[in-house]
């Protein structure tokens, strides 16, 4: 349980920010305190929460909510897929529960760092998912208390965790390739698509680059 | 609470549960041939870079784009050099703070 909490601490440090902000945006846009948890509890994906509380407070039908979630957390495909190793001693009545924490940043942490017994993993799920709720019903709450500099500061968070995490993930040159041909196709694909929606695509293009460098 | 809202909601967490739960449901019962499991061996690099590249090079609303770069290559020294994931996303933020008042 300590070991999780301890592997976990940077994402949970990483979801306050944007767990405020999503809180607040959520707020702004007219969904209620409840709903704005409740949101955070049951659907547990920053990036398509922040989109879909802009959709539901701009009126958009809840069929094309409901698309733009399943395309925008698509990417969740390869990250369970490629996990698959790492939870191959789950047992079957828990690796439903411990799928459900499968997020960007828990992914990342798990995939960059030692394997663990699988127990460690489920703590860690566990602790950055109660960050998550948390922030999010604290940004409910609270609104915007911090200073705007050091707000905006925070929003970097998330891009130093990433960079934290790529680094020892780049081992040789392969990985390499497939990290940069996957950046550029997915700051190509952000001009066209908003938010996360060519995400997958550009995983998809930077993890077949990485396997034709490979060989 | 608004039933219809709830009912949105309980929709994307649907749609967001499935491909959390389905990959890793199936590949934890299967053996992947070699090809297909050192392709996924590239997906944490490729997603992770992914994920970084807009929020450092694309358009942003709030943060400009010098502030960023320098804040990302600070962080890309102290990971590098320093290994330690704290460190890393401590160092990035306090560069972009000082970086908005200079």
């Amino acid at each position: 349980m300590r070991r999780g909490l301890k592997l976990g601490w940077p994402v949970i440090m990483g979801y306050l920010p944007i767990g405020l902000a999503y809180g607040v945006i959520a707020r702004q846009n007219g969904l209620g305190s409840a709903e704005t948890v409740v949101m955070s509890v049951l659907v547990y994906a920053g990036s398509s929460q922040l989109m879909a509380a802009g959709m539901l407070g701009a009126g958009s039908s809840p069929g094309a909510v409901l698309a733009t979630t399943f395309l925008v957390n698509s990417r969740h495909l390869l990250m369970s897929a490629a996990l698959s190793p790492r939870l191959a001693r789950v047992p079957r009545k828990w690796l439903p529960v411990l799928a459900f924490g499968i997020t960007d940043e828990s992914f990342a942490l798990v995939t960059a760092s030692q394997p663990e017994p699988w127990p460690v993993y489920g703590w860690l799920f566990f602790f950055t998912y109660l960050g998550w709720v948390g922030s999010s019903a604290a940004g409910a709450l609270v609104g915007g208390l911090a200073g705007a500099a050091l707000g905006r500061a925070l929003e970097f968070a998330l891009a130093a965790m990433f960079i934290g995490l790529l680094v020892p993930q780049v081992t040789r040159a392969s990985r390499a390739a497939a990290a940069l041909a996957s950046a550029l196709a997915a700051l190509g694909l952000s001009r066209v698509f908003p938010g996360h929606a060519g995400l997958l695509a550009a995983i998809l293009v930077g993890a077949t680059v990485g396997l034709v460098m490979d060989r | 609470m608004r039933g219809h809202v709830f009912l949105v909601i309980a929709g994307m967490a649907l749609v967001t549960y499935v491909p959390r739960v389905l990959p890793v449901a199936v590949l934890t019962r299967v053996r992947l041939p070699g090809a297909a499991a050192r392709w996924l061996e590239h997906v944490p690099a490729a997603a992770l870079a992914a994920l970084l590249a807009p929020l450092v090079l694309g358009d942003q609303p709030v943060l400009s784009l010098a502030p960023r770069v320098l804040s990302a290559l600070v962080a890309l020294a102290v990971a590098r050099w320093k290994r330690d994931l704290t460190l890393t996303v401590v160092a990035g933020v306090l560069v972009m703070y000082l970086a908005q008042r200079f």
